[in-house]
């Protein structure tokens, strides 16, 4: 499946969101932290590192590592930056959400 | 305290096991920021580290096993794995006790059906040294194949390998004598099968392509019971699949092929067959194997145009029928 066809899952969406509002980019733990909060959902940076890489192969993500850490053998943390396939899928996401939330709102929200 | 710590560790390990090379530093790293950024924060819950470790399994195991999910014979498998890993997480107390006893059923069979295999575990009644089955790897069907297109085997035969490729399918024929018909297994084998895979012949030839009749070799045991064991039965007749074929060999007690028993074996025209095929080498000098394998893969690359293609052997005694396929 091309990165163009692909329909992001709850995690992944959530992710590329995070980044988006990260700045465009990040490595995995602040994503992971900033998801679970706006969510209130526990979340696994070691999963979401996983699902970054992942999103990574399929032409969502760029990535590059960093300086290495000030520490005994410290490696550098990865930084993921969103791609304009990434963009592109996100804004269409939300179009289909929204598209079918449309005429809901009332009934749901109370 | 001490249980948290070892908890960790072991998911730690078995995620260790689980996540591709590529990933698992950057894995590893995160689990350690993530517990010191906690740290710092002031949050004391100690499980966390080790609900964070194992929230990481699913996706180890998916990156590790990129296709199992996508395929569609194997999805319902990876689902009931998921379902299963709910289950043990909301009900763990119950799960584990059902799945205690599916354990120990499943050692306990496997070990009664060790021991009647060992015990009547029996080989092909041929002569294995340096005989070997072709297996071929494709990206496009990623399982080994045993049974290739008769198309591969004609390349086969026209590439002048270091080994002469021989070959044998086997299914149900239907076979009449004076006094009954049946349906028994029959072998149908590559004209020069016999001398390759050195079948045993208690009397007779192996069957050629060359008489006026076609050719048919018969079991030890066939020969014994539906033909009475008659010493003078080559160059009698014999009706497979409604042909008249003249019987020229019996092959000695014992031997039972590379596919299992089969009843009647006639040889078939390589340049007219469309069907499966397993195809057989015998090596025997060092480096014939290598060499062919090499040149198998290229020819298969060649021929369906995948490039991803390996050719590896399996032996005679890889393919012996236990006393359990035999059986069933």
């Amino acid at each position: 499946m091309s990165a163009a066809d692909k329909s992001l899952g709850p995690l992944e969406e959530r992710l590329l969101l995070a980044l988006m509002h990260l700045g465009g980019e990040s490595y995995a733990v602040p994503a992971a932290e900033l998801v679970e909060e706006r969510t209130g959902r526990e979340v696994s940076p070691a999963s979401s590192y996983m699902v970054l890489r992942r999103l990574e192969r399929a032409g969502l993500l760029r990535s590059r590592v960093g300086d290495p850490l000030p520490e005994p053998g410290g490696r550098g943390r990865r930084y993921f930056e969103l791609t304009p396939r990434a963009e592109a899928l996100l804004r269409r996401a939300r179009r289909e959400s929204l598209e079918m939330w449309r005429g809901l709102e009332a009934r749901l929200d109370g | 305290m001490r249980l948290v710590r070892l908890t960790e560790r072991l998911i730690r390990a078995s995620l260790c096991l689980l996540v591709p090379r590529r990933d698992r530093d950057g894995v590893m790293a995160s689990l350690d920021e993530a517990a010191a950024r906690r740290t710092e924060r002031g949050d004391g819950d100690e499980w966390r580290n080790v609900r964070d470790a194992a929230r990481a399994l699913p996706q180890a195991l998916r990156a590790r096993l990129p296709h199992v999910g996508s395929r569609p014979r194997l999805a319902p498998v990876f689902g009931e794995l998921v379902s299963a890993a709910r289950r043990l997480r909301r009900r763990p107390g119950p799960t584990l006790v059902v799945t205690a006893i599916l354990a120990l059923g499943t050692v306990t069979g496997t070990a009664a059906y060790g021991l009647f295999d060992v015990v009547t575990r029996t080989n092909s009644g041929l002569d294995g040294d340096g005989l070997r089955i072709l297996r071929v790897r494709t990206s496009r069907a990623p399982a080994p194949r045993e049974r290739h297109p008769a198309e591969l085997f004609r390349s086969l035969r026209a590439a002048n390998l270091p080994a002469a490729p021989v070959a044998s399918t086997h299914g149900e024929v239907i076979v009449r004598t004076d006094d009954a018909t049946t349906s028994e297994w029959g072998a149908l084998v590559s004209p020069d099968y016999f001398e390759v895979v050195r079948v045993p012949l208690l009397v007779g030839r192996a069957p050629t392509l060359d008489g006026p009749l076609p050719e048919v070799v018969v079991s030890h045991a066939f020969w014994r019971q539906r033909l009475g064991g008659d010493p003078e039965i080559v160059g009698t007749r014999l009706n497979v699949e409604g042909d008249e074929h003249r019987i020229v060999g019996v092959i000695s007690a014992g031997v039972r092929g590379l596919q299992g028993h089969a009843a009647v074996w006639r040889t078939f025209d390589p340049a007219r067959v469309d069907f499966a095929l397993r195809v057989l080498f015998r090596f025997s000098e060092a480096g014939q194997e290598g060499e062919t394998l090499a040149r198998v893969s290229a020819l298969e690359r060649e021929r369906t145009g995948v490039e991803e293609v390996s050719a590896s052997v399996l032996t005679a005694d890889d393919l012996s029928l236990t006393a359990f396929e035999r059986v069933t």
